[in-house]
């Protein structure tokens, strides 16, 4: 009740699509646990479907389709488990990445996957991401900065010069803010509607 | 092929290094691979690598699944560096120039890649997925975050079958889902209940793991034990050593 009104006040009236948006940190098991599992879930989305679709398509020296679904999972982990949950996805699935060998830019993944969960819980818990506007202008910071990291690491593992990387890597940005915006919004109603978190 | 390569315990001593060791050597190695700019060294750690790995007894068959994975990234990286490196056009296709520099460029970042996925590869058939829980732990890291890595390696299997029964149960309601482009097209009926399966296990696993009190006390004993041994004080003085040495040395040959 007490976070209900407390919501009202927060998101302008409107409630958010988790209770986990009240606050930033959450460490209990579930959150930790939660984090994981996203984790996994990513790690195989993406290893399983969308990085071989960007090998085909870009030789592997940039990600779109990868880049979009690392959006959807780690936003998806923002909003319900906060920010210990998202940083748990994002490590969980920079360390598979290393596992797995299956990009020699996996190791940049620790830093990005480390900053992108700080942004996206910042943004998630200053607007309630019920609305489309909320997941496409929300997600240009999340994205620009969140992915920061992995500029210097394409242009330093690939020698690629910064105009290049600076270009491939602002496609990867566009990329992933328009998948995370139109699935992540529908995923996370979805979830919403669910009650399987909340 | 299986997405993780697992770990397989041998009786020799490098395999019996202790983790925060080969840790090093890891980090060593990849920092090596990024500071250096030349084929023939890069391929040189190469072969360091796999001398290191044949002395451990890894299996290095296992390599070169992941070698091969990473050809169509090296054939984008020497077109890229051919249309986009400096020094003299050789060569015009259409109106793009190719540049001379590209192919040793190529080559490096070539060396570089399978470098870097090799020896990703080596530290995970070396370590057992407990010890790196452990050496978190030796970190200083808080067991209830440490032992969450364990926790994705069991869970990764599982979840992946889950994705298999979903793409069939789809595929029997008649969604087409053969090849990439339709795979992304739809997405949201394979992803959203697989992220909704996942979620109920989340949930699941979460009061499992509180009903056996998981994180109520501030230190908690295991089965296995890491030990950092003469040997390891030993190899990792060697690693830095030779590590700076080389940096030193590459810095006055080469910069």
């Amino acid at each position: 009740m007490a976070q209900a009104v407390a919501g009202k006040a927060k998101f302008g009236g409107e409630e958010p699509l988790s209770v986990a948006q009240y606050k930033y940190f959450d460490f209990r098991v579930k959150a930790l646990v939660g984090g994981v599992i996203l984790g996994v879930v990513m790690t195989i989305i993406n290893a399983g479907i969308m990085e071989r679709v960007d090998t085909a398509l870009t030789g592997g020296t940039w990600f779109p389709f990868a880049g979009g679904t690392h959006s959807i999972v780690s936003m998806l982990s923002a909003i319900f488990f906060g920010l210990p949950g998202a940083w748990i996805t994002g490590l969980t699935n920079a360390t598979f990445a290393v596992v797995t060998g299956s990009t020699p830019v996996a190791g940049g993944f620790i830093f990005n996957n480390l900053l992108y969960p700080i942004v996206a819980t910042l943004v998630t818990r200053q607007l309630s991401m019920r609305k489309w506007w909320h997941w496409f202008v929300g997600l240009i910071p999340i994205v620009f900065i969140g992915y920061a990291p992995m500029t210097y690491f394409v242009h330093t593992i690939f020698q690629l010069p910064w105009g290049v990387t600076i270009r491939f890597q602002t496609l990867t940005n566009i990329a992933a803010i328009l998948l995370a915006a139109i699935f992540g919004k529908l995923i996370a109603e979805g979830i919403r509607k669910s009650g399987v978190v909340n | 092929m299986p997405l993780i390569t697992p770990y397989s315990y041998k009786d020799n001593l490098i395999h019996k290094l202790d983790p925060r060791t080969k840790l090093l050597w890891f980090l060593v190695m990849l920092i090596l691979s990024i500071a250096t700019r030349q084929p023939a060294l890069l391929a040189a750690g190469i072969g360091l690598v796999v001398m290191v790995s044949l002395a451990a007894g890894l299996d290095i068959r296992r390599y070169w699944p992941l070698v091969k994975a990473m050809i169509p990234v090296t054939i984008a990286v020497v077109i890229l560096q051919l249309i986009y490196a400096e020094g003299p056009v050789f060569a015009t296709v259409g109106p793009v120039g190719l540049h001379s520099l590209g192919f040793e460029i190529a080559f490096t970042v070539m060396f570089r890649i399978i470098l870097i996925v090799t020896v990703c590869l080596q530290f995970f058939m070396w370590v057992h997925p407990t010890d790196l829980a452990l050496t978190f732990i030796a970190f200083k890291l808080p067991y209830r975050y440490a032992l969450l890595f364990g926790l994705s390696l069991r869970t990764f299997p599982v979840l992946e079958r889950e994705l298999v029964r979903i793409y069939d149960s789809q595929a029997a309601r008649g969604l087409e889902l053969k090849g990439s482009l339709r795979k992304i097209v739809r997405l949201i009926p394979v992803m959203l209940p697989f992220v909704l399966r996942a979620l109920r296990r989340t949930t699941e696993v979460a009061i499992a793991m509180e009903l056996r009190a998981f994180g109520y006390e501030k230190q908690r004993t295991y089965l296995r034990s890491i030990q950092f041994t003469r040997a390891d004080w030993l190899a990792s003085s060697l690693m830095v050593l030779t590590g700076l040495a080389y940096l030193v040395w590459y810095a006055r040959t080469f910069v």
